[in-house]
């Protein structure tokens, strides 16, 4: 893991609010601001390559997700929209690369010394760049990898690390073929007769 | 409200089922089902979205668990409350069968002989053989799907479903099993028609886990039923008696309102689990039943049982093929010793732990690993572990009875004096020394023992069967002894409670009930 960068972002996303979901009336999300926060998506793809080319497939599945997010109470529309706004800062600040890359591998929500046996870490989510990460960033990566993503882990290597062999089938959450299918929902266990 | 043919009380597995095939009988019967619980909402995509991508993974049905503080229970000779009652039911529309794991195994021939094969504990007053066609219904019920070339038990029918194959996670185990001469099966699990989505649900991929919730709910908006409903948060209070061999009706509040009610009934039929039931009778006391219904021979709440949890951890230095249990069930079990054999020591229900090994992809990633680090981790040091459910046998001294105060609900408090003996300790030792060997046959390093607590999720024994009313409280049709009209289906019927999950013998003791109960009105209207 690369070291730990806490201080990440500027005036914006050192901004303290309450750890809670940023309240908001439910909405739709403009269109403009879908495709904003849908590169957030995708950059995690390319960023661990857990998803290939298949991060446009996963679109529709990740559209009905922010739609049912933002659309119901509690509505996760102010999260997103901040989320679009941090991004924009950490862009002006880094560069796009450099920010994606500090924001998903090197920054960690702060944590005072006290606070460190906190069980809960949302409890701690006091600026704007932490709930990018606990409320966007994390629920993003969680959907990509139950969707599909966890098949690109755990195969054969190649001497860059790029697995070259797909293992998993399956992973919690994924929902994969019909209950009358003809094909393993698992890699299974063929015992030697 | 005028008299109905028929009040359910609670409206879970049996509840369901009872109403179905009375309904199906004859639609027109007025049947009124009492629920203390509320409809908790399924088939929600946003919960769904918010169990699988969110940190804390909420649960819709969670807030109906017991609470911590709500546990007045006590056991063994230090007094201390270990019977743990928190997250064992869900008290909603649908009852438990919202948050159950949908095994569903039958019981053998030899469970419901217990007294006379081993001299402890008590008989069914059916056997195998009686109870035998109603497993198949439920089986077809429930879409059970299992292994029809297993031979645990006698079977007139095959599973309707074929079973979830063995994962590839699960061969280091069933390699141990074939050294050790015990025989590997596949875990029958209950399904549905189709999945549902429920947010309710983490039996993916494509486990599409059986709810009563989704049965209920399509009763309720059959045109056909017009004399059937279901009055949720509605919290029976009180079974009134007519006579001492008759009932005439439940008392019920309203939770929304406050308001009280008395309905009267042809028949009851209590549903409301091995926890509420006995409080309930033991509450009803009038001047026929003094020290509450069906209680004249002091039974109500006794030989309350469950299962007690085995478990030993293997790790591995190496997961070469990078193995995770992909379903998020276990496949792998085994019945060897829950046999004939095995009765006298304690039967033994084998099987694997659903979680590993386990590899949480998204939370590494969350922590900022690299990918070829995780990679690594993959492949790197795993974790196997075995579980068993050991069967015990109910004590006499072991009672529910009502505790001090109400819960949230407006339900009693449940306190529960639980007595083991210091055989089921010693046999508890032995048998995890025998797991511990196949943990080591499969060349694992044991890291971990554990023996859990009572949990109460499997209870059972608290209003058992029997066939006189000296001995228990209801009697082989699950009428209470000697009141006419009044019924029990719950787990708490269960004169002994096996090795295994008690779902499949509720339903299908539900379904038989319902046969008879259906077969006395037909004789009636005759």
């Amino acid at each position: 893991m690369e070291q730990e960068n806490n201080t990440m972002g500027g005036k914006l996303c050192h901004t303290i609010v309450a750890p809670t979901l940023i309240f908001s009336e439910p909405c739709t999300l403009p269109e403009s601001q879908i495709e904003k926060l849908w590169q957030i998506f995708a950059q995690i793809g390319d960023h661990w390559k857990d998803v290939y080319n298949e991060s446009k497939n996963l679109k529709s599945a990740w559209l009905e997700m922010v739609k049912v997010k933002t659309e119901q109470q509690p509505s996760y529309s102010a999260e997103y929209n901040n989320a679009i706004l941090v991004i924009e800062e950490l862009t002006l600040l880094y560069g796009e690369q450099d920010a994606y890359q500090q924001l998903f591998f090197n920054y960690k929500i702060p944590q005072s010394q006290a606070e460190k046996n906190v069980a809960k870490p949302h409890l701690l989510l006091t600026t704007l760049l932490a709930h990018t990460k606990y409320y966007v960033v994390d629920e993003f990566i969680r959907m990509q990898v139950l969707s599909g993503g966890f098949k690109h882990f755990g195969g054969q290597s190649n001497t860059s690390g790029e697995v070259i062999k797909v293992k998993g089938l399956n992973y919690k959450g994924f929902v994969k073929g019909s209950r009358y299918r003809n094909e393993d929902l698992v890699r299974t266990f063929e015992p030697k007769s | 409200m005028e008299e109905q043919d028929y009040i359910i009380v609670g409206s879970g597995a049996a509840a369901t089922v009872l109403a179905k095939k009375i309904l199906e009988k004859n639609p027109l019967t007025k049947l009124l089902m009492l629920e203390a619980g509320d409809l908790i909402p399924a088939k929600e995509r946003r919960q769904w979205w918010n169990y699988a991508t969110c940190a804390d993974g909420p649960l819709p049905y969670q807030y109906t668990y017991d609470k911590k503080s709500d546990n007045q229970s006590t056991i063994g000779k230090d007094k201390k409350p270990t019977w743990t009652t928190s997250g064992a039911r869900v008290r909603a529309f649908g009852g438990s069968t919202m948050h159950w794991g949908g095994w569903a195994l039958r019981f053998k021939p030899e469970d419901f002989q217990l007294f006379t094969n081993t001299g402890r504990g008590a008989d069914w007053p059916i056997d195998y053989q009686e109870l035998e066609p109603y497993y198949a219904q439920a089986e077809q019920y429930m879409s059970v799907c299992g292994d029809e070339t297993e031979n645990w038990q006698p079977r007139s029918t095959p599973y309707p479903i074929p079973p979830f194959e063995w994962t590839a996670a699960d061969g280091e185990m069933i390699k141990a099993f074939h050294a050790l001469d015990i025989q590997p099966g596949k875990m029958p699990v209950a399904r549905y028609r189709k999945c549902m989505t429920t947010g309710t649900c983490k039996y993916c991929p494509y486990g599409a886990r059986f709810s009563a919730q989704y049965v209920l709910q399509e009763l309720v908006d059959n045109r056909d039923f017009i004399n059937f409903k279901v009055l949720t948060q509605s919290v029976v209070t009180n079974i009134t008696a007519s006579s001492k061999t008759e009932i005439s009706g439940v008392d019920y509040i309203n939770n929304q309102t406050g308001e009280a009610f008395t309905v009267t009934a042809k028949k009851i039929i209590l549903c409301a689990g091995a926890y509420e039931i006995p409080k309930l009778l033991m509450a009803s006391t009038s001047k026929y039943w003094p020290n509450g219904m069906g209680n004249d021979h002091d039974l109500v709440g006794r030989y309350i049982v469950t299962h007690s949890m085995l478990e030993v951890t293997g790790k591995a230095p190496s997961n070469p093929h990078g193995l995770w249990q992909e379903y998020d069930f276990p496949t792998l079990m085994s019945r060897t010793y829950d046999s004939p054999e095995q009765q006298k020591n304690g039967k033994l229900f084998l099987f694997k732990d659903r979680t590993r090994p386990k590899i949480d992809i998204a939370q590494l990633m969350i922590d900022g690993m690299s990918k070829i680090d995780i990679n690594k981790k993959i492949r790197g040091a795993c974790e196997f572990k075995l579980q068993a459910f050991m069967e015990e046998v109910g004590q006499y001294e072991s009672r529910l009875s009502i505790g001090e105060g109400k819960d949230r609900f407006g339900l009693p408090l449940t306190k529960i004096d639980y007595h083991k003996t210091d055989d089921d300790d010693k046999r508890a030792d032995t048998h995890i020394a025998f797991m511990k060997t196949i943990i080591e046959e499969m060349g694992l390093e044991v890291v971990k023992t554990f023996k859990q607590t009572p949990r109460g999720d499997h209870t059972t024994g608290t209003c058992r069967m029997s066939a006189t009313a000296a001995t228990g409280v209801t009697d082989a049709d699950l009428k209470v002894h000697n009141i006419a009209n009044l019924y029990i289906c719950s787990n708490g019927v269960f004169s002994s409670n096996s090795a295994v999950n008690p779902t499949l013998t509720l339903t299908a003791l539900a379904h038989r009930l319902a046969e008879h109960l259906n077969q006395q009105d037909e004789t009636a209207h005759a």
